[in-house]
């Protein structure tokens, strides 16, 4: 069914009736370790072969018109991301969804489609969970020294500046919240950090900042991002 | 996957290069009950994962085994040196994609040889998953490794690695091989008594059923079965190339591959005959698929693997008969789709003007076009059957269609070749510019950019040209060095490619079973990846050589007598020796020979029946 003017949210486009959507997955298993530009091309796929009619830009080369809110790091879990594509024909949100998890590859999960809320620039700071091991400290003793490295007035790590060059920040006034516990052989620590375009710290940077202060190489470093936060603290939609 | 498999690799996986080779779970891979299968087939392809997932072949074949419904292929590719070296810390066994599972559960593990430079990751694949190196190591419940491709036209410097050799194209004989398998299996597998029956298989090479012996000067004194095993083997075709197999998705990769689109086939083997090229004779007899089914399965593959681009696969594109009318077809559905149609392996004699204006619909890259040699003589010599005016008038229209960008293929070190031909190579390119800019409808604003490469020609087995020396290193830099002078423009760009790696593919294209011992050397000194200008050392190779006490000219820079006991001669790839010596004394006598449509040449590819040979000519007469 095509689109009305009358629609909720309908646009015109270059003279093209689009309804802005957005679509939120979880990025986990294999496809942590698909690269940002890696994922735009199976998004591009998977939305093809599912047969969801969306808006190409014009031009002598037209491609499909997507963005996605941030980036997810090479390597990281992520469990609240999304994108925005302009539909070009009704269809419900429901069928969206169950199209595009019958195409998506192992680990990717469209969890809801809706309408376009907040701004992708309106992001923030963002949640991690993150699960440590070391062979050479079980998870109590890690949780502990994680909670003491993290606890400092100050604490120094390296950081690639926009020339890619490694510099010296201080990251404590950027840690917003940080809580760690011990499970097993695990540390599990949960931290929130600046996310967006003004400012994001990638929460490996901090990883590895007390990797080199105790002298130590985690065994196992599964990060995930469980939440997108905006200014005032309200989940990004 | 398995997850106890992942939570193994996950340890490792960032720390090295692009970890996504190593994850699997792509869409369209295929994953099966391992408990509901008889026969588990992991096929490796020995090079990295873009290069592997790039292949058609693989994605043909890993559809039609699974197809089966008690078969389950997986895909294995070669780990990058950082991987490997994780694997071996972590104690990491090599593992299917699909399953997780060491390559060990294996019934069968395959090897597609597509290049003679990818033989060290054979050996270091097999070795990463635990496999004795040599067949005759191998116990009764090890996989059956097995090796196809391209390469095993000359299977003999794998000959004590393989167990099973398949000849010619896998679509039919695997099933036939798979069968008996199933067959053995039930009844206890003995397997000795399996080889040896699979040795009946027509198509399949069992090289331990076959002893060699050798003269005082290093040349083949003998070649004797055992055991009843057949004394010539002929490799398989397929007849129908509109009938056969063909799949209906592919795996789709997620991360960029080196061909990253869809791929159908147009046609198998090809009519010309170029006296240097293997493709060119030993996928004879010539088969084509009808435009219809071509029509049909690419846009089926742009439909279930979500790509916008469809690629015509053949050696030689523009051979193609029905190509307006595929073309035509295709351009129905493609512009609505948003999807592009890419032609590669265009002949220059076949660039027409109708031709260029289909191809600007779709998107437009540069244009590549390979006259091989730089004067007539010498192209008459390979029979590459392309004059100098042709090639600048292809480049006309080109230039008159838009295109500022040629790329020009050549080969140094071709039998006969003489500086003057080195020369012509700098001269031809630059009359390609001199034409550019006699062309009145050029581009504004733009200049011409003319790329010339200049390969090192490697002889290979079943060509006119598999008892001709290679050039020496020496020679070659030396033809490198007078090319380089002989270019003056700066609208020409120059690459030649690395003469080392040439003599080393020369050496193991023409080789026999001596060199399995030089093989296990190199692969013990750490050789991987020799393709790969990063990882290549020709010094560890000739150390290698010196070791085991076997010169590597033998191989590569010795002029063979046509009585000679070479190598491959007990396969039989439809061609016979004496057209191959008849075409070689044409070469040497400068004298062409007409392509298979305009009269048959006498190959002997028509005893495999099918394609140009039978049908296919009737056709093109009544064409024409």
């Amino acid at each position: 069914m095509s689109l009305k003017p009358s629609m909720k949210n309908v646009v015109d486009i270059q003279g093209t009736l689009c309804l802005p959507i957005r679509i939120y997955f979880e990025k986990k298993g294999p496809s942590k370790y698909m690269s940002h530009l890696d994922l735009m091309r199976c998004m591009t796929r998977t939305i093809r072969r599912a047969g969801v009619p969306i808006w190409y830009t014009e031009g002598f080369n037209p491609h499909p018109f997507m963005t996605f809110a941030l980036p997810l790091p090479l390597g990281t879990a992520g469990m609240c991301e999304s994108m925005d594509v302009r539909l070009t024909t009704d269809m419900s949100f429901d069928e969206i969804k169950t199209r595009l998890n019958n195409s998506l590859c192992e680990g990717i999960v469209v969890t809801e489609v809706n309408y376009v809320g907040k701004k992708a620039t309106e992001i923030h700071s963002a949640i991690y969970s993150i699960r440590l091991s070391a062979t050479e400290a079980g998870g109590e003793i890690l949780s502990k020294n994680i909670e003491r490295y993290l606890s400092q007035n100050e604490i120094t790590v390296q950081k690639k500046n926009k020339k890619k060059q490694l510099v010296d920040i201080d990251i404590k006034p950027h840690i917003m919240d940080f809580s760690v516990k011990s499970e097993g052989e695990f540390a599990i620590l949960n931290i929130r950090l600046p996310a967006g375009n003004d400012l994001n710290i990638n929460p490996a940077i901090v990883l590895k900042g007390f990797e080199n202060a105790n002298n130590i190489a985690f065994e196992r470093c599964d990060i995930v991002r469980e939440k997108m936060l905006t200014k005032s603290g309200e989940k990004f939609l | 996957m398995a997850e106890s498999y992942m939570e193994k690799i996950e340890r490792i996986l960032l720390s090295v290069e692009k970890p996504g080779r190593y994850v699997g779970g792509e869409p369209n891979s295929v994953v099966k009950d391992k408990s509901a299968v008889n026969i588990r087939f992991a096929f490796c392809f020995p090079d990295v994962y873009e290069i592997g997932m790039s292949h058609l072949g693989m994605k043909i074949l890993y559809g039609l085994y699974n197809s089966v419904p008690d078969v389950w292929c997986e895909r294995v590719f070669a780990p990058w040196p950082d991987m490997e070296a994780k694997m071996r810390e972590h104690d990491i066994a090599l593992y299917g994609l699909e399953s997780g599972d060491p390559l060990r559960e294996f019934d069968f593990v395959g090897f597609t040889l597509q290049y003679e430079l990818s033989y060290s990751n054979v050996l270091a694949m097999l070795d990463l998953a635990g496999i004795p190196l040599l067949s005759s190591d191998r116990a009764n419940d090890d996989p059956l490794v097995i090796l196809g491709g391209p390469c095993v036209c000359n299977p003999e410097p794998l000959a004590d690695l393989a167990d099973i050799v398949s000849l010619g194209e896998g679509e039919e004989v695997s099933i036939e091989l798979f069968d008996l398998y199933r067959e053995h299996k039930r009844q206890g597998f003995d397997r000795r008594k399996f080889l040896r029956a699979a040795a009946d298989i027509e198509g399949i090479y069992i090289p331990s059923l076959y002893d060699v012996e050798y003269n005082a000067d290093g040349t083949i004194k003998k070649f004797t079965p055992r055991d009843g095993a057949p004394a010539v083997i002929r490799k398989r075709i397929i007849q129908d190339m509109s009938k056969v197999y063909y799949p209906e998705n592919f795996v789709v990769p997620i991360i960029e591959i080196v061909h990253d689109r869809a791929v159908t086939e147009i046609f198998r083997g090809c009519i010309r005959g170029c006296r240097f090229c293997q493709a060119g004779y030993i996928y004879r007899p010539n088969r084509e698929k009808d435009f219809h089914t071509v029509d049909m399965q690419s846009r089926s593959l742009c439909d279930t693997t979500g790509y916008d681009e469809v690629s015509l696969s053949s050696l030689s594109s523009s051979d193609y008969t029905e190509l307006p009318e595929l073309l035509d077809n295709m351009l129905n559905w493609t512009e609505q789709n948003k999807v592009s149609v890419s032609l590669p392996s265009l002949r220059i004699d076949g660039f027409s003007d109708e031709l260029t204006e289909k191809l600007k619909k779709v998107r437009r890259g540069g244009l590549t076009f390979a006259p091989e040699a730089g004067t007539q003589r010498l192209r008459d010599t390979i029979n590459k059957n392309v004059t100098e005016e042709e090639v600048l008038n292809t480049c006309r229209t080109a230039f008159n269609g838009g295109w500022t960008n040629v790329k020009l293929y050549f080969m140094l070190g071709l039998p006969t070749e003489t500086l003057e031909d080195v020369e012509g190579i700098g001269i031809l390119s630059q009359k390609v510019v001199d034409e550019f800019y006699r062309n009145p409808n050029k581009p504004k604003g733009k200049g011409v950019n003319v790329t010339s490469s200049a390969s090192t020609f490697v002889p290979k087995p079943f060509t006119p040209f598999q008892w001709e020396p290679q050039d020496d290193i020496e020679t070659i830099h030396m033809k490198q060095q007078h090319l380089r002078n002989s270019v003056k423009s700066r609208k020409i760009t120059l690459n030649w490619h690395d003469a080392d790696t040439s003599f080393l593919e020369a050496v193991f294209a023409r080789g026999d079973r001596k060199l399995i011992d030089v093989l296990l050397r190199a692969f013990e000194k750490g050789c991987r990846f020799d393709g790969w200008d990063e990882y290549f050392s020709l010094q560890r190779w000739l150390e290698a050589f010196e070791e085991c006490g076997i010169d590597p000219k033998f191989y590569a820079n010795r002029r063979r007598q046509y009585d000679e006991i070479l190598p491959w001669d007990h396969l039989d790839y439809g061609i016979t020796k004496e057209f191959l010596i008849r075409e070689h004394k044409k070469a040497l006598a400068s004298e062409t020979t007409p392509h298979c449509r305009q009269k048959c040449a006498g190959c002997g590819a028509n005893k495999l029946t099918g394609g140009v040979c039978s049908v296919f000519k009737t056709k093109y007469e009544e064409r024409s």
